[in-house]
């Protein structure tokens, strides 16, 4: 183990004025060449270019189906439970099929409480929710428009999603102490 | 240790603080000792034995084992047993939460599962066995707590277990549905998910819901119950344990009646056909109370109504009005009636009249509102003339203001020149009088959405302060209950919060017999130890 | 009865005083555009770009706009237990009193025109720099009013933050001032500047510096910069709202209109501290080493000077314009091509036409009426003001994006420890100085 002393101020520094001058100087430094040269900032224009995610990534919810179409959620609710933010809504019914028991009527996902922590799928005994679409960004115009229900969240192809990943371009300092000469 | 004389081994552990597995024993049916889990060590002559705790009566100088190794695997080993066959479906089975089986796993069990085949279950999933309950043989453990129930307390004996060896289920005889009276009862003693209630199953998960000590208005019986509910809706009425009163049993009536509670409510204060807001209503009341002489305002109290509010009433007409023209007759016609718990007077209340001194015939002031003596009638949780609706129409007419207090959109809600919301019990806090003039208490489940609506006996607090009298300014039920208790001879000494959980038998002729007539509701010794 | 010069110099306050009470509200809008974009190009980021009129984007300055557009329509709240008339008088009482400080500034020099004598200054008060001082002092009371009316614990704790600030800086501010002062012999504005139209003379010898406040008093300017920085609750000073404390500070509780007036106040004083400060120390409207009858007797000259600043930086701008597109089109071919070319060809076209007007200078085509000299110098003049102003704007954001918020023992700390016995040092040795140089 070592001890790293903090390097505290000393001489000079304790007049404050300089060391104010030497900090003016180097944000002076990057407003000039970012003036002059704007293709040196490190930043993706977002909605234009977008970086890929990573496979990783804790997306929107969907809702798992079975072979023949119907969900996988049984409306056990301990999805509801474990949330956090108490996002999910469910409505359960009974199954025509004696032998699943019990089917979501309703399943809400209230996106503008959701805080993405991840518990629900955790919670699920059945994989019945997955956070794996690749859509991060989540806007709309109405509080309803983002109250997703069952019929959206299971309206996919069922397959496992495996985002391309391209590791991003590395990213090109022009100035700064990150500078490649 | 000390316990009643006959008190099991089960009972005394379980009465004092002792725990013990257990899961077929239920307190208030006979014992049947086939689950074995409540497995105990009992040091005798030969060395310790190994024996069942609920078919053993506790004996003098006997010493029992709870927790030997011994015990713990043999406790362990019947509870491995019980969930051999067992689905393990907890997710989707509406019974996790308040399922005795899981509770028990977790508490005693917690082994890795050893069966080494295939799990063999029954099939048998949602059954219909009667007009509220749904079976599922599949879950069943066979406890026979069920058919207990249906032998001993309604003695209508439907159900049974048929087959022989691990094909043994439960099941109705043929062409007889399970549904008696109390049928709702054999769902709460069923420790497993195997008897639902169609009512309540997948309503809601139970541990989402919320329980209030309450007491079930549906009957002069005033069943102890638990309302049950989760952000502002009730989703059922459990019995709340009373040996005193219910035991364990409510009927189906006062079960089900829990959403009559949250239908068809009167949203707002109506003057005419104009919504208004509380404080404006009450004011325009004051000032048209002020211009009519105190002698021609008759009061309609209720014997559905708490006994606050029934209170407040009569100290209204006592300081402001005239105290004879309060009555609270009661539409209510007789309904059925049995042996066990239901009776004839289907108002939870009428006994708490009687002791307030509020006439509970109230004809002469029937009579007298008929003829047009009353320019104002304040009527609350009631409906005095009842069915008999063009004789209301007619005397209604004859009334200049009719104040309605109304839960419901009822006839006289609708006929109503005044109508103020109340809330439902519900939704209050208050005392029930029942027929065996045993006091019970209920809390507030919740506060209702519209702030307008308040408890009658706050109502009548505000009307008063509207009136300028003094001594009706209460903060709460509460408040007025403890204010009464110093007045009413029969409740000296209690406050709100004092009130047992299972009631105070009060000082007062009852008016109908104990429950449980002819029944043998008690087949065990209560074994809680003597102090 | 007035007679026509008398009406005449109330014409001219007139115009002036609306002319002053506009400048910073001029000011505001670009003041807040400069401090986005400037905190953007030093943190190596784009800024605001986004809103547009018509495809135009003109470098995020449409921002503003719609900015004053969310400020209206948003939602003019009025908490329930507010002290009503104290908490709808504050953010008037702060734009108000931010607006006042200018009106003594002199955009240039007098001149004369026609036989009429034009003054470019609303206001000459003997007092001078003492209305500017009591004024801004009383700019801590809208501050204190809307805290302590809002009945929010944060906002009172912002109002309490920020009174305690503002007298404590505002004593050094008072004393720096006074060592000017000293030096000046004068607290009349316009007089201030005329001085500093000189050379700097030290003992007898004239040095090649223009006889600047800064030069004349280097202690003082620090010292009032510092304390111009903690009156405006400006950052490395602003605790007021230090919304990492305090939500918000002193204007949590404001929202739409009220809440804009308390911003553009809030940059108003910017506005006027840059002015202040700028006639102060750095000779106002004064060309350094061009006093005002030089630049009266070279119109010639000046018109020059003019162009040829007017063509670099129509030049300039469009050269910046065009490497933004170039940028753009890497990024995005094919877009943002139409407001390029338009801005490209209005900074080239700039240029052009100022280059033009120089040659015609130069072949003697333009006419020279006897009123032509007055007004460029005032034209001069005040360019050269406006840009030492933009300076100081500037520095009040480089400044902020640079460095981090004082700790409030550390703001007192320094306001009276250090700010205060350096002011009343820098007085006495001001005054020996000035003692010693007299005999």
């Amino acid at each position: 183990m070592r001890v790293v002393e903090r390097p505290g101020v000393t001489g000079i520094q304790k007049f404050y004025l300089v060391e104010v001058v030497k900090g003016l100087l180097v944000t002076l430094g990057h407003a000039v060449r970012n003036v002059l040269n704007p293709s040196g900032m490190p930043v993706i224009p977002y909605p234009e270019q977008k970086k890929d995610l990573p496979p990783t990534t804790r997306g929107r919810h969907r809702l798992m189906k079975r072979e023949d179409g119907s969900p996988r959620c049984t409306a056990c609710m301990l999805c509801a439970t474990a949330c956090p933010a108490e996002c999910i809504h469910i409505l359960a019914e009974e199954s025509p099929d004696p032998k699943v028991e019990k089917l979501p009527a309703k399943f809400d996902i209230d996106m503008l409480r959701c805080v993405f922590c991840g518990f629900c799928v955790d919670a699920c005994p059945l994989d019945a929710i997955r956070m794996d679409v690749p859509e991060i960004a989540i806007a709309g115009y109405t509080r309803d428009s983002l109250v997703y229900g069952k019929e959206f969240l299971m309206d996919h192809d069922n397959k496992d999603i495996v985002p391309q990943y391209n590791p991003p371009r590395p990213v090109v300092w022009t100035h700064g102490p990150h500078a490649k000469p | 240790m000390e316990v009643p004389d006959g008190a099991n081994v089960l009972e005394a552990a379980l009465s004092n603080g002792v725990a013990l597995e257990h899961f077929c024993y239920q307190r208030y049916l006979p014992v049947a000792g086939n689950c074995r889990t409540c497995m105990v060590e009992i040091e005798g002559p030969k060395g310790n034995m190994l024996t069942i705790g609920c078919n053993t009566k506790v004996a003098e100088g006997m010493v029992i084992h709870t927790q030997t190794p011994k015990a713990k695997q043999a406790q362990k080993t019947a509870l491995e047993f019980l969930l051999l066959d067992h689905p393990l479906d907890c997710p989707v089975c509406d019974k996790a939460g308040e399922c005795k089986l899981q509770n028990q796993y977790m508490e005693y069990g917690l082994y890795d599962f050893r069966r080494g085949v295939e799990r063999d279950f029954k099939g048998g999933k949602a059954v219909d066995i009667g007009e509220h309950i749904i079976l599922d043989q599949e879950r069943c453990v066979l406890c026979t707590r069920c058919i207990r129930f249906v032998d001993e307390v309604p003695k209508t004996s439907e159900l049974a277990i048929v087959n022989r060896g691990h094909q043994s289920t439960i099941s109705i005889f043929p062409g007889q549905r399970v549904d008696n009276a109390y049928s709702g009862n054999v769902t709460d003693i069923c420790p497993v998910g195997a008897l639902t209630l169609k009512e309540f199953r997948f309503k809601q998960r139970v541990w989402f819901l919320k329980k209030t000590e309450s007491v079930c208005p549906g009957c002069s019986r005033g069943c102890s119950i638990t309302v049950e509910h989760n952000k502002g809706k009730i989703f059922r009425f459990m019995p709340r344990e009373n040996a005193e009163l219910n035991k364990t049993w409510i009927c189906d009536e006062g079960r089900f009646s829990f959403n009559y509670y949250q239908e068809n409510r009167v949203a707002e204060v109506r003057l005419g056909h104009s919504p208004r807001s509380l404080e404006e209503g009450i004011a325009e009341l004051a000032k048209l109370l002020e211009g009519i002489s105190p002698d021609e305002v008759a009061g309609i109290a209720s014997p559905a109504a708490a006994l606050e509010d029934n209170y407040m009433m009569k100290k209204l007409f006592e300081k402001r009005f005239k105290a004879k023209n309060l009555a609270a007759p009661f539409w209510g016609k007789p309904g059925d009636e049995d042996k066990i718990l239901k009776l004839a007077d289907k108002t939870p209340n009428r006994q708490g009249l009687k002791l307030l001194g509020i006439d509970t015939e109230g004809k002469d002031l029937l009579e007298r509102i008929e003829k047009g003596a009353f320019k104002a009638v304040i009527v609350m949780h009631n409906n005095p003339f009842g069915q008999d609706e063009e004789r209301a129409k007619k005397v209604y007419g004859k009334v200049k203001a009719l104040i309605v207090l109304s839960v419901h959109k009822t006839k006289v809600a609708e006929q109503g020149s005044m109508l103020f919301p109340v809330r439902p019990f519900t939704e209050k806090n208050g005392t029930f009088v029942n027929a065996t003039s045993r006091l019970q208490r209920f809390r507030a489940c919740f506060e209702p959405e519209n702030q307008d609506v308040i408890e009658a006996s706050l109502w009548i607090g505000r009307l008063a302060k509207a009136l300028k009298l003094e001594g009706f300014a209460f903060e709460d039920t509460p408040a007025v209950f403890n204010a009464m208790a110093k007045e009413v001879e029969a409740l000296k000494g209690l406050t709100f919060n004092s009130i047992p959980a299972e009631g105070k038998v009060l000082d007062l002729a009852p008016v109908s017999p104990e429950p449980f007539q002819g029944v043998k509701a008690q087949p065990n010794v209560l074994g809680k130890a003597k102090s | 009865m007035m007679d026509s010069a008398q009406l005449f110099t109330l014409l001219n306050i007139t115009v002036m005083t609306v002319i002053m009470w506009l400048t910073p509200l001029q000011f505001i809008p670009f003041f807040i555009w400069l401090e986005r974009k400037g905190s953007a190009l030093i943190q190596d980021r784009i800024g605001p770009n986004r809103a547009e009129i018509l495809g135009f984007r003109l470098f995020g300055i449409i921002h503003n706009i719609a900015d004053v557009i969310k400020l209206l329509m948003k939602e003019n709240i009025t908490p329930t237990n507010v002290n009503r008339l104290y908490y709808l008088l504050a953010p008037f009482w702060s734009m108000t009193v931010s607006l006042l400080p200018l009106l003594v500034i002199p955009l240039a020099a007098p001149i004369t025109v026609a036989g009429h004598p034009i003054r470019f200054q609303a206001a000459n008060f003997d007092v001078g720099i003492l209305y500017v001082l009591s004024i801004t002092s009383m700019g801590v009371f809208g501050v204190i009013l809307a805290g302590w009316a809002s009945n929010n614990k944060f906002s009172l704790l912002g109002g309490l933050r920020s009174s305690a600030q503002m007298i404590s800086y505002e004593l050094s501010m008072g004393l720096a001032v006074v060592g000017l002062l000293m030096v000046y012999q004068t607290v009349k504005v316009d007089g201030i500047v005329e001085i500093q139209g000189h050379l700097l003379t030290v003992a007898g010898h004239t040095l090649p510096l223009p006889n600047w406040g800064v030069f004349l008093q280097p202690v003082g300017f620090i010292l009032f910069l510092i304390a111009a920085f903690a009156e405006t609750n400006r950052n490395p000073f602003d605790l007021a709202e230090g919304e990492s404390e305090l939500v918000a500070g002193y204007h949590v509780e404001y929202s739409s209109v009220k809440f804009a007036l308390f911003f553009m106040a809030e940059y108003s004083n910017m506005v006027a501290a840059s002015f202040l400060i700028s006639t102060l120390f750095f000779g106002g409207y004064q060309v350094p080493f061009a006093s005002t009858e030089e630049l009266l007797q070279h119109p010639r000259a000046v018109l020059t000077v003019l162009c040829l600043l007017s063509a670099v930086g129509g030049a300039f701008f469009g050269i910046l314009v065009s490497r933004r597109a170039e940028h753009q089109e890497r990024l995005q071919p094919g877009s943002r091509r139409m407001e390029s070319s338009f801005l490209k060809a209005l900074g080239f076209g700039k240029a052009a036409l100022a280059l033009s007007l120089l040659a015609c200078l130069w072949m003697g085509l333009l006419p020279a009426p006897e009123w032509l000299p007055g007004v460029l110098a005032a034209l001069l003049q005040t360019l050269c003001l406006l840009v030492k102003v933009l300076f100081f704007c500037w520095l009040f954001v480089w400044v902020r994006w640079t460095l981090p918020r004082f700790r409030y023992d550390q703001l007192m700390k320094m306001g009276w420890k250090m700010m205060l016995p350096i002011a009343l040092l820098n007085m006495v040795i001001t005054a020996v100085v000035i003692l010693v140089q007299k005999n």
